[in-house]
């Protein structure tokens, strides 16, 4: 069972929906790949195939859920996504040890690619999704860094070949830095396993991003459980949004903070000037 | 077996590839394809030849190629009689049943004494899908590393056109930009991050010259120009502070330019 505010939740339905038509680990990669694809970055998948032509009805169709007969070719599996009114074509590839993922955007031609080992990275193909690949959050990271980021943020990773050397430190721990590494502040929303990226800005108004609130309410009042709700000033501590009083409001007799100038002095006869 | 002569030096590489003439490594390579080869085919096999030309070879071939292969240093890729002999061995590679999916283990020609194979290996893969041919150059799967990936429109570099009385190579078109291509988003890349594994220095540079090459110069600075030196980089800094003639200096007196940079001092 996972959380709500898990990162993987979502996953078990997917998982219900094509559990039957799974027979080997190079599957549970894709449907991971696509899990990724569709919970995080609004992909939705239109089809089976490698037809690089978008019609105007699957614009608007396309769907979370994986299609029929995904995985019936043995060696090869290829899915149509439409993101932005873009058409994306996710292609896998099995050779003897490995599974070849490629993400094409077939207007910029733009593409990516991930190899995996499903040997090592898949313990089982049945069972909750820790079970099944442990390195799950880790997976997951991977595929969002290596297949979607050069092809849909259109940020060209295959740079120079210079950057490219250099781009493998960040790794390593660098002892020139002084200091830590800017993490996104502790609470805020981030998947599980998931490394700080270095300088990494944090991630304020994180919450108005996500529909369930998470990450603190945002600049919005938090979602009242009871019509009558009434939030007021002081309701939770730190960033409050502005809140105008509506309403007649308690009386007061006592004055907060008396101000010694509010009544004239006494024996006071002249004006101020004098 | 002797290497033959060149006849046509202006020839040399794939990207002097034209209708008339195609360099002999390639025509070796394409001694396997006929006539009514694919035009994907063909582009895999151009692929191939270029990454032979890039400092990679067929895995499958290493054991028998180790006879006559000459080591490659990192400054360079492209060794001449590499290409030759590697060229007349057959290329291994495995081929889907319609032959739209292929993939090949290429492994880098790296002078290197400490090698650890899986970093020199890489995967080819192409798959052709419609008029586009989409590859994929992935290292070892326990480096965990990015690999690279390139689109090509397949009718751009080779024609669908098939005679009999005409070479294979009649076929090719834009050789130039294909190398290109292949070298800048593939092959040079990968070729780096191997070397950069092995802490081979990929350039010629100030900071990669042998060891006992740097006692020639150093023992001509001062020790004001020997602290500017140091604080080039970490790996200058580590030559300069373990060199006989920075220690016999006087270095335990901070001039006003190393002050700044004296956290450098305490990263023996």
């Amino acid at each position: 069972m996972s959380n709500p505010g898990d990162y993987f939740y979502g996953w078990d339905l997917l998982y219900k929906t094509i559990e039957k038509d799974i027979n080997k680990k190079d599957d549970l990669l894709i449907a991971l790949a696509h899990f990724v694809l569709t919970k995080y970055s609004q992909f939705r998948c239109i089809g089976l195939g490698e037809d690089k032509i978008l019609t105007e009805d699957e614009e608007v169709s396309g769907s979370e859920l994986l299609p029929d007969n995904w995985n019936t070719d043995e060696n090869n599996y290829a899915l149509r996504y439409i993101y932005d009114k873009q058409l994306y074509i996710l292609l896998g590839l099995r050779t003897e040890d490995s599974l070849i993922i490629t993400l094409l955007n077939v207007k910029t031609r733009k593409v990516s690619n991930i190899c995996l080992s499903p040997e090592e990275i898949v313990n089982d193909i049945r069972g909750t999704i820790t079970k099944m690949i442990p390195s799950a959050p880790q997976l997951a990271d991977r595929y969002r860094r290596e297949l979607l980021e050069p092809v849909y943020q259109g940020q060209n990773k295959s740079t120079t070949t210079q950057t490219n050397t250099i781009s493998t430190t960040t790794d390593q721990a660098d002892p020139l830095r002084i200091g830590m590494p800017m993490h996104p502040p502790v609470g805020q929303y981030h998947p599980v396993g998931v490394e700080p990226r270095p300088f990494a800005f944090p991630e304020i108004d994180r919450g108005d991003l996500d529909p369930l609130g998470r990450g603190g309410h945002g600049n919005l009042f938090p979602f009242p459980s009871h019509p009558e709700f009434r939030v007021g000033p002081g309701s939770s501590g730190g960033m409050q949004p502005r809140f105008d009083p509506y309403g007649p409001q308690p009386e007061r007799n006592l004055r907060p903070n008396p101000n010694p100038d509010h009544l004239q002095p006494p024996n006071f006869g002249g004006d101020y000037f004098m | 077996m002797p290497l033959p002569e060149i006849a046509n030096l202006e020839c040399l590489l794939v990207l002097d590839t034209t209708s008339e003439c195609a360099p002999l490594h390639l025509q070796y390579v394409l001694s396997s394809a006929d006539c009514f080869q694919s035009s994907g085919e063909l582009l895999f096999l151009l692929v191939y030849t270029v990454a032979l030309e890039s400092g990679y070879m067929c895995e499958a071939n290493s054991n028998l190629s180790k006879a006559f292969i000459s080591p490659v240093p990192s400054i360079s890729s492209f060794h001449s009689k590499n290409v030759l002999r590697l060229s007349r061995l057959k290329p291994t590679f495995t081929a889907s049943a319609d032959r739209t999916r292929y993939a090949m283990k290429l492994c880098s020609i790296i002078d290197s004494r400490q090698v650890v194979p899986e970093q020199m290996h890489a995967l080819l893969t192409a798959i052709v899908s419609g008029d586009l041919m989409i590859l994929a150059l992935s290292p070892a799967n326990c480096m965990y590393a990015d690999g690279f990936s390139s689109v090509l429109s397949i009718p751009r570099y080779v024609l669908n056109t098939q005679s009999k009385e005409n070479p294979p190579f009649q076929r090719f078109r834009k050789m130039a930009e294909l190398t290109n291509i292949l070298r800048d988003e593939l092959f040079v890349p990968m070729r780096n991050k191997q070397l950069y594994w092995m802490q081979a220095h990929v350039y010629p540079s100030l900071d990669a010259l042998p060891a006992e090459l740097y006692e020639y110069f150093l023992k001509h600075l001062d020790k004001n120009q020997m602290n500017i030196l140091a604080n080039v980089n970490r790996s200058l800094h580590n030559i300069v502070i373990r060199n006989k003639y920075f220690l016999n200096s006087d270095h335990l007196r901070r001039d006003h330019l190393s002050r700044s940079n004296s956290v450098l001092y305490y990263l023996h």
